[in-house]
């Protein structure tokens, strides 16, 4: 089994929903497809979609909802084995 | 011409000091955020301090050159690379035709990094400039940001690109830039509605001592700072509302702090020209060039306060330091 | 004849007295780069605007060097001025001599061109905008009732409903004092102090207002130009008045529609359907605006006017005081 973390190129604040009162994007243990969309960045008033760039099994998030994150701050775990 | 294979997270055209002369219309001058860096830029390659170039904020630009020109980027690290080789800040370079810029994501300290091109950005002057205004969508390039497939045209060069090449900023001419969760010191005055008549002396004091945390939603309009319960001098904002933060509309201080309720907000160089809050501080021009440094959700400011003429001998001062004569050849 | 004071704080540079019936002046910092020149009181006194904009006319005719430009607003002037050619107390020295020279004005008549502009109420746009700031800003405002302001504009002045919020916006012409914040935004004041309905900014400041967006704050109505942040309390919408593609004939010389001194009045009604149908013909370039290109404004007529309704306006400000004291502020 493999491990891979999904980095987030942007500084600012990571959302896992798309807006306050809807669902994630994904949940933890959910099979992901390169290019899935697994959280935003919100910085300058703008949001920007972090995307896999590997497909898989999402493990664990490493960061919280509406937490301040760092470029190239790992968010999400993803593992090869489905 | 350049030509744009990937935008970039927000990569703008601007030139210094921007759209000048226009407030009275509504038009913010625009230019670049970090102006220290970005006049630098220019010096270095040869150009004349008015010509434009790239504002690239957070990385991710791709660009590749059709002609022989001198560069130079001067800013935050993005780990820029030419022909996968890694460019190395504040120094000039020759680029040939085919040759391909590329900037990652940031690497450090900063937020945005300046490319100066020999001839410049020659995108059409909207209102007397080439600086590209976001809020009003004009100026650069199509009044936007730039994006994959955009084709750059380039003026041309003053001096001979491969004279230019080769030069680079002293290291002791080079900022450095406070880390993520530190504090940023930035110069100011007192604003035009400080104390006494709308603040206290206490307010003013906290503003000047407090380490203002950078909001994540700051831009190039304004840098939204923390809610603070302020005393104020006075009950109500009279005629111009019901809040003490509120006048009668005026112009707004390019860089004022402007206190919308319990918010302070600096307003940028996109910012509003006129409104109706107070101002009760206005950072000093000579240290504007920080705030395009600072990392919205990160950064931390503390005002330090200067007299008008001690901002004026730090805007002298910076004139003489980005100066063609201060570079080395390396 | 010049005495200029100083506070302790260093804000106010220079203060004159009213003299031969013109208001006092005060000169107030505003950084390196800017000088607040205040005229009077801190009260809505509309005809300052005609005395500001007579001033303005006259600096911007005689501009020494390092001028850059100026910013009138209702009752002040911002000027932007580069430190290292003029100094400010030379500059305050300027100010006064053309302020001692400057002709009286009640017997002017100026070009003030009549701009009409369709209006919708409460219209989707507004209430979209509003919902945002519940759903992300705050919940719990108290100028938002029902997902609107009017609701809380009708109550803060005094008024009956709504729909009397809405007549009365009808009721009176607006004086275009100044553009700023964003281009071509103007702050237009009621003609009529019969109608001269109050209100207080928001608080936090909205993230988000579309553009056309109709808004109100202290005595002041704007209209949002662009998308933009913004203060005011909303509750309709108009036509474009900023078109950086000047698609539309009435764009063909600037980008910005309204110029100072531009008097404007809302009508006719319509409704959601009816202005999106408008704007559309806006941007192709067959709707016509409705503008009065050789109208005049006589101060003196106006002044009289103002003695003749004055007991009407006294009462409705007194209304609106007592309403406005049991309204909670944002």
């Amino acid at each position: 089994m493999a491990e891979h973390t999904i980095k987030s190129p942007l500084p600012g604040i990571f959302y896992r929903r798309p807006s306050p009162d809807a669902a994630p994007f994904v949940q933890e243990g959910d099979t992901i497809t390169p290019g899935t969309v697994i959280g935003l960045v919100g910085v300058m008033k703008t949001f920007h979609q972090i995307t896999a760039d590997v497909g898989g099994k999402l493990v664990r998030f490493l960061v919280e909802n509406e937490e301040a994150i760092r470029p190239g701050q790992p968010v999400a775990v993803v593992s090869d084995e489905v | 011409m350049l030509e744009v294979r990937n935008g970039g997270f927000e990569t703008t055209v601007q030139d210094y000091p921007g759209r000048i002369g226009m407030l009275s219309l509504g038009f913010a001058p625009a230019g670049p955020m970090d102006d220290y860096a970005f006049r630098f830029a220019n010096v270095l390659v040869g150009n004349l301090p008015g010509t434009a170039g790239l504002e690239i904020t957070a990385g991710g630009l791709v660009i590749a050159f059709q002609d022989e020109r001198a560069i130079a980027v001067c800013g935050a690290d993005m780990g820029a690379r030419l022909n996968g080789q890694p460019l190395e800040l504040w120094r000039s370079y020759l680029v040939r035709a085919g040759d391909l810029l590329e900037f990652d994501y940031l690497q450090g300290p900063g937020f945005r990094t300046y490319l100066a091109v020999s001839g410049g950005i020659d995108v059409p002057p909207v209102l007397g400039s080439r600086a590209t205004y976001l809020p009003g969508a004009i100026g650069g390039f199509e009044g936007r940001k730039l994006q994959a497939g955009d084709r750059l045209p380039l003026g041309e060069p003053m001096t001979d690109p491969a004279q230019a090449a080769g030069r680079r900023v002293p290291a002791s001419l080079i900022p450095s830039y406070s880390g993520y969760n530190e504090v940023w010191e930035v110069e100011a005055t007192r604003g035009p509605q400080a104390d006494p008549d709308y603040m206290t002396a206490e307010d003013m004091a906290f503003f000047f001592s407090h380490h203002w945390k950078l909001d994540a939603a700051s831009n190039r309009t304004g840098y939204r700072l923390d809610i603070h319960k302020w005393q104020w001098a006075r009950e109500s904002g009279g005629a111009g509302g019901g809040h003490p933060s509120n006048i009668l509309d005026n112009g707004y201080p390019v860089g004022a702090v402007n206190v919308c309720g319990d918010q302070p907000i600096i307003l940028c160089i996109d910012g509003p020209t006129l409104g109706g809050f107070i101002c009760n501080a206005v950072v000093a021009k000579a240290a504007m060039w920080k705030l395009g440094q600072m990392v919205p959700g990160w950064s931390y400011i503390r005002f330090k306060e200067v007299t008008l003429e001690e901002a004026i001998t730090l805007l002298k001062q910076q004139d003489e330091t980005i100066h063609e004569s201060n570079l080395e050849r390396s | 004849m010049t005495e200029h004071v100083t506070q302790p704080s260093g804000v106010i540079l220079a203060r004159f007295p009213e003299r031969n019936g013109r208001p006092g002046v005060v000169y107030r910092n505003a950084g390196d780069s800017f000088l607040l020149v205040e005229f009077g009181e801190m009260v809505f006194d509309l005809t300052m605007s005609f005395r500001v904009l007579g001033l303005d006319d006259v600096i911007k005719r005689n501009r020494p060097a390092g001028l850059i430009e100026t910013i009138p607003a209702l009752r002040s002037i911002l000027i932007n001025y580069d430190c290292r050619q003029i100094s400010v107390r030379d500059l305050i020295d300027f100010v006064e001599d053309q302020y001692e020279h400057l002709p009286p004005f009640e017997n002017l008549v100026v070009p003030s061109r009549i701009v009409e502009l369709p209006i919708a109420f409460d219209d989707k746009w507004t209430r979209e905008a509003i919902a945002r700031y519940v759903q992300y800003q705050r919940a719990d405002a108290p100028n938002i009732i029902d997902g609107t302001n009017s609701k809380y504009a009708a109550m803060y002045n005094g008024l009956r409903d709504e729909e009397e919020f809405f007549r009365y916006i009808m009721a009176t012409d607006w004086w275009n004092a100044a553009l700023g914040f964003f281009p071509g935004l103007p702050f237009a004041y009621p003609l009529d102090p019969r109608y001269a309905v109050v209100l207080p900014k928001y608080n936090p400041t909205r993230h988000w207002t579309p553009a056309g967006t109709v808004g109100i704050a202290g005595p002041c109505l704007a209209i949002y130009p662009v998308e933009s942040a913004g203060g005011y309390q909303i509750f309709g919408h108009t036509v474009p008045i900023y078109d950086p593609l000047q698609r539309n004939p009435a764009f063909r010389e600037s980008p910005v529609l309204l110029r100072p001194g531009d008097r404007l009045r809302f009508r006719p009604r319509v409704t959601d359907d009816e202005l999106e149908a408008l704007i559309q013909a806006v941007y192709d370039g067959t709707y016509q605006y409705v503008i009065d290109e050789t109208a005049t404004f006589d101060v003196g007529a106006y002044l009289r006017f103002l003695q003749e309704v004055d007991p009407e306006a006294k009462a409705f400000r007194q209304r609106q005081a007592e309403a406005a004291a049991r309204v909670p502020v944002p």
